[in-house]
């Protein structure tokens, strides 16, 4: 064989091999955004469920609450502002924005669930009915399930965003724009009384 | 035929498409030479001053000239090795992989509410009952045709999908129709070879579809080019113009592969057909789902591109072949509905496209009837079930034909099983951190001595959020039927899924940490691992089950050994109620050299080696090594819950899926 002839040979299996690897590496970027992304959707079905069960609480702390009627609207407005931003990150968890915007709007509903639970320590009545106490026992456990969802989404979006950067993975990513993903990081709720359980 | 029968087929017809595929690629060699040989005569015959009509010869196709044959072999060769390659590391990653590059969207185990919810409800149950592991489920939310597809490596990382039209338009009887024909091509083994075919064929096709490729680049958002398109015009028709070129000459590879899908598919449409019937005894469902696919303008049309590659997958013809042609994928919808219902005339009911929207309400609202009705229809002729060491004769034989091979009566049981779970435990099993807390507490349950000592344990283990979703599961426990934990571990499994790799390492570990070792619960323990391990495993590691090779038993007697030994043991405290159980099970299996060994002999790591071994035999014996397994289980006519569970996870261990078993009246 010519020397040329194997010049031509050598080239064209390198340039099979490198075509190779970066449709690997392109498959593992997308395997890895699809995690994360089904990740959300586990998230997003317990947000749900704490959005639906705020107007519920509001509506039985109404009620007993005659003059906290601003705090009570905070509260309502901070859940649609919260629920819509999470519609919108649940369309496109790869979105960072709309996950940052999650995070506010989140951010945001705490702070007025904290108040109005701080309120309520004045309202001994409201804290005894038996509705308030199934109500806030459900979004203790809706919180806790968030919180695990969350974890999990975390991780695998820190997996998806440590392959992006690795060299030479981050040539795939950013010749295919896959851009960095944001880590869906809130603030814990404030931890509330919950019948405290304790192994004997 | 029955389970073991079609595993056989399905090994053969692996050796049958290698050799099609072999075929096919001298086919597509002698087609590249002869277009490449008649383009040199044409360009020769061009250049010549004197050229006429008639001056041109076809003595090219006589000259054999090998170097120009060697040079089309080689590289014809190297391109279906490289595709062929490319698809199996794609494949690897089996049903997950083409639902997402069809564009699927995930649907959350944990939707509670709507057509999702109704659609998890038929994949769970038809999956319980078939005795596999519950499938991803997946919407392909962009397609209005009504379609489905299974696909998947082997049943444990099967996903099943359905597209948004089949959602919308269809009600739950049909869904059902649909879906358990798609599980009878998981139970029949063709979802293997339907992933064999797409990567040999990927080969084959590979220039053809990387022309494609190119001609698409543009055009749909599943495509990596795509999202440069906007920017260059000129380098786009540029890529139009490769493309083009590529594909024609890859017409070839494309013809061959074609002609070979649409052969070995179209014969299983109609056994599934038949097995969808049989299993939920209600011709109606698929026949009407059939009839709105002939009536809907879409039908069953799969627009996205990759729709091309796994047309042979779906549920009905995915791409435009005219009437029934050698190309056709799937048989025509009036034969498959005739064969159905013969009294049809061949007419189908117009549904156009406004009906999406009501029929979105249509299937709302239907749900609920159509489960009553359902309900009404199941109850009354079966339904005499195994409870708890309930005395029963029948015999292994019967036991093991139930492999693969679920009936109505399965169905119903598992409905009214799933119907008396309660309520909370269902929910848990559907969202990831109470299907955790869900199988420790009953792991922790199973060993009613230890309890409070175990959950110390466990305290120790667990974060507290945990505990306490332990705690509040705890109540719902004491009614629960002990013939459903094993299904509701199964329901688990999906949301299992969902965790990260952290997650699932401590969650593994907390369940090692627990597991009963020995005496009460330690056989229910053993099954909840081995389950769990053997669907979470591969899904979080990679890590692929044994293949079946044609081993034969003789030649793993001491894997047989451990095995009934056990099985022996686990069912009886007393040595001679053991040996004579396992002499049962020795005279089933036709090895006269077995014998017993001692408990001391028969631990956990042992057992697990014996299982991994034995799943690699060949399909006939393990027939008759599940009847050994049955037998030993049966000897003295009665079965615990925890034994029949042991079974079925044994018989799992195998890669039979046996459903839960429960013995017909007689």
């Amino acid at each position: 064989m010519a020397i040329e002839d194997m010049f031509l040979l050598a080239m064209s299996l390198l340039f099979v091999g490198v075509l190779f690897w970066a449709m690997s590496s392109y498959n593992r970027l997308v395997a890895y955004r699809n995690r994360f992304k089904n990740a959300f959707s586990q998230i997003d079905v317990q947000l749900e469920r704490r959005y639906d069960l705020i107007p519920n609480l509001v509506e039985t702390a109404k009620a007993y609450m005659k003059h906290e009627r601003e705090t009570l609207q905070n509260v309502i407005e901070a859940r649609n502002q919260a629920s819509q931003a999470a519609k919108q990150a649940a369309a496109k968890p790869e979105d960072a924005g709309a996950i940052q915007g999650l995070i506010g709007a989140e951010g945001i509903l705490t702070g007025a669930m904290g108040r109005l639970f701080a309120v309520m320590e004045s309202y001994p009545d409201l804290k005894a009915n038996q509705t308030m106490m199934q109500l806030s026992q459900e979004l203790t456990t809706t919180e806790d399930r968030v919180a695990f969802a969350r974890q999990a989404y975390n991780d695998m979006v820190m997996t998806y965003n440590t392959e992006r950067e690795s060299f030479p993975t981050n040539i795939v990513a950013q010749g295919f724009s896959f851009k960095t993903a944001q880590l869906l990081e809130l603030q814990e709720p404030q931890k509330r009384e919950v019948p405290q359980v304790t192994f004997a | 035929m029955d389970f073991f029968k079609h595993q056989e087929r399905a090994q053969r017809s692996t050796t049958y498409l290698m050799l099609l595929f072999l075929l096919a690629i001298g086919g597509t060699i002698i087609g590249m030479y002869c277009v490449v040989v008649g383009f040199m005569a044409g360009v020769e015959w061009y250049g010549d001053p004197n050229q006429t009509w008639s001056s041109f010869s076809w003595d090219f196709l006589w000259k054999w000239d090998p170097e120009w044959f060697l040079g089309i072999t080689l590289g014809t060769l190297g391109v279906i090795v490289v595709g062929c390659a490319w698809k199996y590391t794609q494949l690897k990653r089996g049903g997950v992989w083409i639902a997402e590059s069809l564009g699927g969207r995930y649907v959350s185990p944990s939707s509670r509410f709507g057509p999702s919810r109704m659609l998890l409800n038929i994949v769970e149950e038809l999956s319980i009952a078939s005795g596999i592991p519950t499938p991803l489920v997946y919407i392909l939310e962009e397609e209005q045709g009504i379609n489905a597809f299974a696909a998947g490596n082997s049943p444990e990382d099967a996903v099943v999908g359905v597209t948004r039209g089949a959602l919308n338009l269809l009600n739950k009887k049909e869904l059902q129709g649909v879906i358990a024909h798609e599980f009878s091509h998981i139970l029949n083994g063709d979802m293997q070879i339907n992933l064999e075919l797409i990567g040999l064929l990927g080969g084959i096709q590979g220039v053809g579809n990387l022309g494609r490729w190119l001609l698409n680049a543009f055009s749909h958002e599943s495509y990596p080019l795509y999202h440069l398109g906007s920017r260059i015009g000129a380098f786009q028709l540029f890529i139009f113009f490769v493309g083009f070129s590529v594909m024609a000459v890859g017409a070839f590879g494309v013809f061959f592969a074609s002609l070979i899908k649409a052969a070995i598919s179209r014969q299983r449409e109609f056994l599934a057909d038949a097995s969808a019937v049989q299993l939920t005894r209600y011709p109606q469902g698929l026949t009407s789902a059939l009839k709105k696919i002939g009536g809907l303008v879409e039908g069953s049309a799969i627009h996205h591109p990759m729709g091309h590659e796994v047309s042979h997958m779906f549920f009905s013809q995915s791409l435009y072949s005219g009437m029934d042609s050698f190309f056709s994928t799937h048989p025509s919808l009036a034969k498959r509905i005739k064969r159905l219902d013969p009294s049809f005339t061949g007419e189908f009911p117009e549904i156009d496209g406004a009906d999406l929207k009501t029929g979105l309400i249509h299937a709302l609202s239907g749900s609920s009837v159509d489960g009553d009705e359902m309900e009404k229809e199941f109850t009354g002729s079966f339904s005499s079930l195994a409870t708890s060491s309930n005395e029963w004769r029948t015999t292994p034989q019967e036991i093991v034909n139930q492999v693969g091979e679920p009936t109505p009566a399965h169905l119903d049981h598992v409905h009214h099983l799933l119907e008396h779970i309660p309520i909370a435990l269902r929910h848990a099993a559907h969202e990831s951190m109470g299907a955790q807390a869900l199988i420790l507490v009953l792991l922790l349950w199973s060993k009613v001595d230890q309890r409070e000592m175990q959950k110390h344990r466990m305290a120790e283990l667990a974060d507290s959020s945990l505990t306490q979703g332990m705690l509040s599961l705890e109540g719902s426990l004491t009614t629960l039927d002990p013939q459903a934990r094993l299904p509701l571990i199964d329901m688990a499994i999906p949301t299992l899924k969902n965790l990260s790799h952290e997650q699932y390492e401590r969650f593994k570990n907390s369940v090692l940490h627990i597991l009963p070792e020995k005496g009460q619960g330690a056989m229910f323990g053993w099954t909840v691992r081995h389950v769990l391990l053997r669907h979470l495993e591969p899904f979080f590691y990679g890590e692929r089950a044994p293949r079946v090779r044609n081993v034969s038993l003789k030649n793993v007697q001491v894997h047989c050994e451990v095995l009934l030994s056990t099985l022996a043991h686990q069912g009886h405290v007393n040595e001679s109620d053991a040996c004579s159980s396992f002499n049962q099970a020795r005279d089933e299996v036709q090895l006269p050299g077995l014998q017993l060994r001692d408990p001391d002999r028969c631990t956990l790591t042992v057992l697990d080696i014996a299982l991994a071994n034995l799943a690699q035999v060949t399909p006939s014996e393990k027939r008759i090594l599940l009847q050994g397994c049955a037998a030993c289980v049966m000897a003295d006519h009665q079965a615990t819950v925890e034994e029949l569970e042991l079974l079925r996870a044994i018989s799992d261990g195998l890669g039979c899926p046996m459903p839960p078993i429960f013995v017909p009246a007689h």
